[in-house]
């Protein structure tokens, strides 16, 4: 069964065509293009929504002849199409879904809407196969923080999420103060790789608190004044640079992976999948594995290249729908806030 | 003879989806209203499912897509641009630009030069001239103090202009929409010389920068 996943629910045109056998609830990914804008919004500091669909709209149909091309597929091979139609920008969300459903009407293919946010949770299964159920998945990106227990396909509870700004957000913004452009996880997370992170000592927000909730607005402010006590960003060397990029990772990591953890103890689903732009942080990474091994908890990453937007996790989702039994409802439309337990 | 051929109007920059075809043998069909509460984007793709359905005919019996490019409302551009792509996904047809306002102005049953004028908010006019389906000038996105400065005329427009025009006149748009645009069409095709170079892909024509563009480059 092949599926052609699309994703333009942000800044990432993407396509991707997975080829499933829902006998046995794996396959393979045959094919994956992303189109980053990433450039093109850098100049405005943060993603602009009309640019961004306008964008797509020029990305979109190349790239979906582009895909067919260089798998050697024709639509009538293609079985499904599954469209990521929210959580995300309206005029971006449309720009996919009109696409498909125009593109499903014309070569008669069902049309499935995906949930951007089980496309991540689900991405640890392009590699294989899904965790066995129930486990947890901390969903890290730069709109979204939350943990999240999945049951089965379908089957997602919210435990604990950001009270304030989600992860990715306070890298931002923190780069932000730091005078480092946009996007600013990716450049912490260069300039942290030579940086002492006991130098600059920020806090570990709700850490101690006995919930499965996060918040990161007073982390940036904690960078903020850090900045202001040492002498402002202009008295900065390359070397404290490096050392506040690296306070702040170390911070984000730790409160995240002790609250994974927690929650995976806590629901008694000692199995744990990190998705999201953010998991892809190396620090991340270091510091769950670390953790997890001691208290027993089994860790699931996407592929990094997997953690950012992408189609193939739609595809892949729209896949795992199908072998659940899951069918698209017969009225869907784009749907910016579209809560992942609803 | 250019309009010997199957052809899927769409256009949508201003509210309401207009879509109509028109077959080799002349005939023309023109969409139903949308069912009530159903989103333009939930809305388009059985109302096109529909009329080719009317018009007896498959997907690859189409020879042409004509599409509203613009300028108009954003969302209604990219609904239609996105639409008419899915639907030459595998296709491949040449598809024709046709300037929203163009449409408009094939819209009121006159000779004279007509302006077109429609607000394009932010304090902005989308702005045509035509006369008897040709333009007179430019589409351009002005500001409404810009359009106050004119020369008055005779106008169209959609939706209540925001400012006061004093000389101006209003003339009222008498032919529907799905009219206008077959008659944009099959004028556009008369004036071209071949079909085969038109572009496979959409480019919607938005003339108006977004906030952030205008905040950045003032």
């Amino acid at each position: 069964m092949k599926i052609l996943g699309i994703e333009t629910s942000c800044d990432e045109t993407a396509v991707a065509i997975y080829d499933g056998d829902p006998a046995t609830g794996r396959g393979e990914l045959l094919a994956e293009q992303v189109a980053s804008q990433i450039e093109t919004h850098a100049r405005f500091g943060g993603v602009v929504p009309e640019v961004a669909s306008r964008e797509h709209l020029v990305a979109l149909p190349a790239m979906v002849t582009s895909i067919l091309a260089e798998t050697e597929l024709s639509w009538n091979q293609i079985d499904h199409i599954a469209v990521t139609s929210g959580p995300g920008l309206m005029g971006a969300l449309l720009v996919g879904t009109s696409y498909a459903r125009a593109a499903g009407l014309v070569h008669n293919i069902p049309v499935a809407p995906v949930h951007h946010m089980e496309g991540h949770l689900l991405a640890p299964g392009l590699a294989g196969l899904l965790p066995e159920f129930p486990f947890i998945t901390l969903l890290v990106s730069g709109g979204h923080t939350q943990l999240v227990r999945v049951d089965r396909i379908g089957s997602y509870r919210v435990i604990g999420q950001t009270l304030d700004d989600a992860a990715g957000e306070c890298f931002d913004k923190s780069a932000r103060l730091m005078g480092l452009p946009y996007p600013g996880g990716p450049e912490i997370a260069m300039l942290a790789k030579g940086g002492d992170a006991k130098r600059f000592k920020l806090p570990r927000p709700m850490l101690n608190k006995d919930n499965l909730d996060f918040s990161f607005s007073g982390l940036k402010t904690a960078v903020m004044y850090a900045v202001k006590n040492a002498g402002g960003i202009d008295a900065f060397d390359q070397q404290m640079m490096k050392d506040m990029a690296a306070a702040i990772e170390a911070s984000v990591s730790e409160v995240l992976v002790k609250k994974s953890i927690r929650a995976c103890i806590r629901e008694d689903a000692p199995r744990l999948v990190i998705a999201g732009g953010v998991a892809a942080n190396h620090t991340l990474r270091h510091t769950l594995f670390n953790l997890a091994e001691k208290k027993g908890v089994e860790v699931h990453l996407p592929h990094p290249k997997h953690c950012t937007d992408n189609a193939a996790m739609i595809a892949y989702a729209g896949f795992q729908h199908l072998c659940a039994g899951i069918s698209a409802p017969d009225e869907w439309d784009a749907t910016p806030r579209w809560p992942l337990t609803a | 003879m250019k309009s010997d051929l199957h052809i899927l109007a769409l256009d949508t920059a201003f509210g309401e989806i207009s879509a109509c075809m028109h077959t080799a043998d002349g005939a023309f069909l023109t969409a139903a209203t949308p069912e009530q509460g159903k989103t333009r984007s939930t809305a388009i793709v059985p109302l096109l499912a529909e009329l080719l359905q009317q018009a007896g005919l498959t997907w690859n019996q189409l020879d042409l897509l004509a599409l509203g490019a613009g300028p108009g409302a954003f969302t209604g551009l990219r609904i239609a641009a996105a639409t008419l792509a899915g639907i030459n996904s595998g296709l491949n047809l040449p598809m024709l630009h046709l300037s929203s306002l163009a449409i408009t102005a094939r819209q009121c049953d006159s000779s004279e030069a007509i302006w077109v004028l429609e607000d394009a908010r932010a304090g902005e006019a989308f702005v045509g001239c035509y006369q008897n389906g040709s333009p007179r000038c430019a589409d351009q996105c002005l500001t409404w103090h810009e359009v106050m400065a004119m020369q008055a005329g005779l106008f169209v427009c959609h939706n209540d202009v925001p400012v006061a025009l004093d000389g101006w006149s209003r003339l009222p748009l008498t032919v529907s929409r799905s009219q206008a645009l077959l008659t944009a069409t099959l004028a556009e095709l008369d004036a071209l010389a071949s079909i085969s170079q038109l572009p496979r892909y959409p480019a919607p024509v938005y003339l108006q920068r977004s906030q952030a563009e205008k905040n950045l480059h003032g």
